[in-house]
């Protein structure tokens, strides 16, 4: 089985190249006004900025039309962690909306939600977000008796934990995280608000009364930007084991580690990539990108450096070690990044890696 | 005359029984967030024992887990379910609940805090009273009032949820349903990562590793406070899991189908 690129697009526009560099599915949000005016901080799919999105169903069917010219799926994001009663009525309309529009799947992560898809008779394929929080088989078996297809495997397990859990139900399908927004924590268990101010435009938001009051340099939209997991704490020791020398050090480094967050941004493009090979191996369906609202130049690029990275795992050229320096060599060439742990999303790779190699950015 | 709310104790390990008041009736013990801290059979029994010279009820908290972590899990059950039946076990993963209702059908499952998706990071507080009426609506509740869902709760056996006490307070009302619910009291959990920051952080040059690392059980020794003026209550850091105290307990919860507070003397890790 080959190994899918799951790519993400926030607009028509982006879809014939996304096709022809080598995406093999496709995955977006919509959101409506009508949403924003109730909910101008709440998301209906995780991402509450515009920018993000799709901005009506019109477009979505366009988008549909035009990825099926390509034989390209398109999966639509309603991930949000949870919804309430009182907005059932507009998420089952926005439903059935998406199905006119040719959805192929729904990507979902709120069980509630799967089992209101199942009373009302969806046949759409359901796909699990990472918001699921599957960590185990027996995870994975609820949602797949819930009537899920596949499962995005969170961000925080290791390669050996992701392969006992794929052989474990070989019929289901699985996706796994490749590049970008690596986050700090567990993303269904991350209860911070992400809110929505990282955009061009806040007020048209949140309104300008919404802004107004703030003290100055406390609320800005600069630290409504940041991520709660990102913001630049003041850390402190509340508790410690003692006053001696020794441990007074030992809590220097506690209290410096508490902050790495907010001296590494989440998204300083990480990546998956050298670990391809033992996905390929695993049988893992699809690699999946993220990054809905990144400019298109960047999509495509993450798309182009996947594809080629996968043409060779097709090819059978490479053995593993080889592979996996390749990867690291094209990866520090194509972004001018060092490979770190801070921005690598399976830390272990490195730990077998040679550290030299991965931090030289010449070296690509 | 409705019953009145119970009392319930939370402690982590048996060392915390101290903390035990005649005012709890019931005794929860395990830990919820981290299964490297999944205690061990012997543990249990001191608890366990614990509870019934006391005359408590006994909830076991479980954490997510991967598959290895689901081991140590099912020994906990097998070791409850002989010594304990009718005991509650409190699942913060499905795959915990499955392991449940397929083989112990003497222990009542009841839906963890973490699997209650409500916001509770403390910066939304900075901007809840700027939003429309049904944003403030949604972040006070959460899925478990949806009745589609209470149904599925209730034909798999599920009867209690556990509720954060959150900052912007709780509009969730399950008293015309059959679910009822638990709330925990003063900490609530905001996040919590397998990229421990607990973990290896005394050694020196370690600070900005990332991973799921070995540890030492620092979490045991170290509890961080974070500031930010966006925030506008600390963060309490503590292993792998970010928390908030409120100790401000809401009023009218029966009325709201509340009948359990879970009362922690120290931060859950």
């Amino acid at each position: 089985m080959n190994l899918k690129i799951m790519a993400p697009f926030n607009t028509v526009d982006e879809i014939n190249d996304l096709a022809e560099t080598g995406a093999d599915e496709l995955y977006c949000g919509v959101i409506e006004e009508e949403w924003l005016r109730k909910y101008p901080v709440v998301g209906i799919n995780r991402r509450v900025e515009l920018f993000s999105n799709l901005h009506s169903f019109a477009d979505l069917k366009k988008a549909t039309d035009l990825a099926h010219s390509y034989g390209i799926p398109v999966g639509l994001t309603i991930n949000e962690h949870y919804y309430t009663n009182a907005q059932y009525p507009y998420l089952l309309d926005y439903i059935a909306k998406s199905i006119d529009a040719g959805t192929d799947a729904f990507i979902v992560s709120d069980p509630a939600l799967i089992i209101a898809l199942n009373e009302k008779g969806s046949k759409i394929p359901l796909h699990l977000s990472t918001g699921g929080t599957v960590f185990n088989t027996g995870a994975a078996a609820f949602y797949q008796e819930l009537g899920v297809s596949r499962i995005t495997i969170p961000r925080h397990l290791k390669l050996a934990e992701m392969r006992t859990l794929i052989e474990a139900l070989p019929e289901l399908e699985t996706a796994v995280f490749i590049m970008n927004s690596r986050c700090a924590n567990i993303d269904g268990f991350c209860t911070f608000d992400h809110s929505p101010l990282k955009c061009p435009d806040p007020v048209k938001f949140l309104g300008e009364g919404a802004l107004r009051g703030y003290p100055e340099g406390v609320l800005s939209k600069d630290i409504f930007a940041t991520g709660c997991c990102m913001l630049p704490y003041v850390a402190n020791v509340e508790a410690a084991p003692s006053a001696s020398a020794d441990a007074k050090e030992k809590t220097q480094s506690a209290i410096a580690r508490q902050t790495l967050w907010s001296r590494h941004h989440i998204d300083n493009i990480p990546c998956g990539a050298c670990a391809l090979f033992d996905f390929h191996k695993m049988g893992v369906s699809a690699v999946k990108i993220v990054g809905r609202g990144n400019p298109t130049k960047r999509k495509i690029g993450d798309v182009g450096f996947l594809k080629m990275l996968i043409s060779l795992l097709d090819g059978g050229e490479l053995g593993r070690d080889d592979f996996r320096k390749y990867a690291r060599d094209l990866y520090r060439a194509n972004y001018r990044k060092t490979c770190d742990s801070t921005n690598c999303y399976y830390p272990e790779m490195l730990i077998a890696a040679d550290r030299e190699e991965c931090t030289d950015a010449r070296s690509g | 005359m409705p019953d009145p709310v119970e009392n319930a104790l939370y402690v982590t390990r048996a060392d915390g029984l101290d903390h035990y008041e005649p005012r709890y009736s019931r005794l929860y013990f395990g830990n919820e967030f981290c299964q490297r801290l999944i205690p061990g059979a012997k543990e249990l029994d001191i608890a366990v024992g614990f509870a019934e010279s006391k005359g408590l009820g006994f909830t076991l908290l479980t954490p997510y887990v991967t598959n290895d972590g689901m081991t140590g899990v099912q020994k906990l059950l097998d070791r409850l379910s002989e010594r304990s039946v009718g005991s509650e076990v409190v699942f913060n993963d499905w795959g915990v609940f499955r392991l449940i209702r397929k083989s112990y059908p003497g222990l009542r499952p009841v839906l963890g805090r973490l699997l209650n998706k409500m916001k509770r990071g403390p910066r939304l507080m900075r901007f809840l009273g700027f939003t429309p009426l049904e944003t403030k609506e949604y972040l006070r509740s959460c899925s478990l009032e949806t009745p589609h869902y209470q149904r599925f709760l209730q034909e798999s056996g599920i009867r209690r949820a556990e509720l954060d006490n959150v900052f912007q307070g709780i509009g969730l009302d399950l008293h015309d349903s059959a679910l009822r619910a638990s709330i925990y009291v003063p900490y609530a959990f905001v996040t919590t990562t397998r990229f421990c920051q607990a973990s290896a952080c005394e050694d020196a040059g370690m600070e900005d590793e990332v991973g799921i690392l070995e540890c030492k059980k620092e979490c045991r020794k170290y509890t961080f406070t974070l500031h930010h003026p966006a925030m506008p209550a600390p963060l309490f850091s503590k292993g792998n899991t970010k928390f908030v105290r409120n100790s401000e307990i809401p009023e009218n919860l029966l009325s709201r189908g509340i009948d359990r507070i879970v009362f922690e003397p120290e931060i859950p890790m």
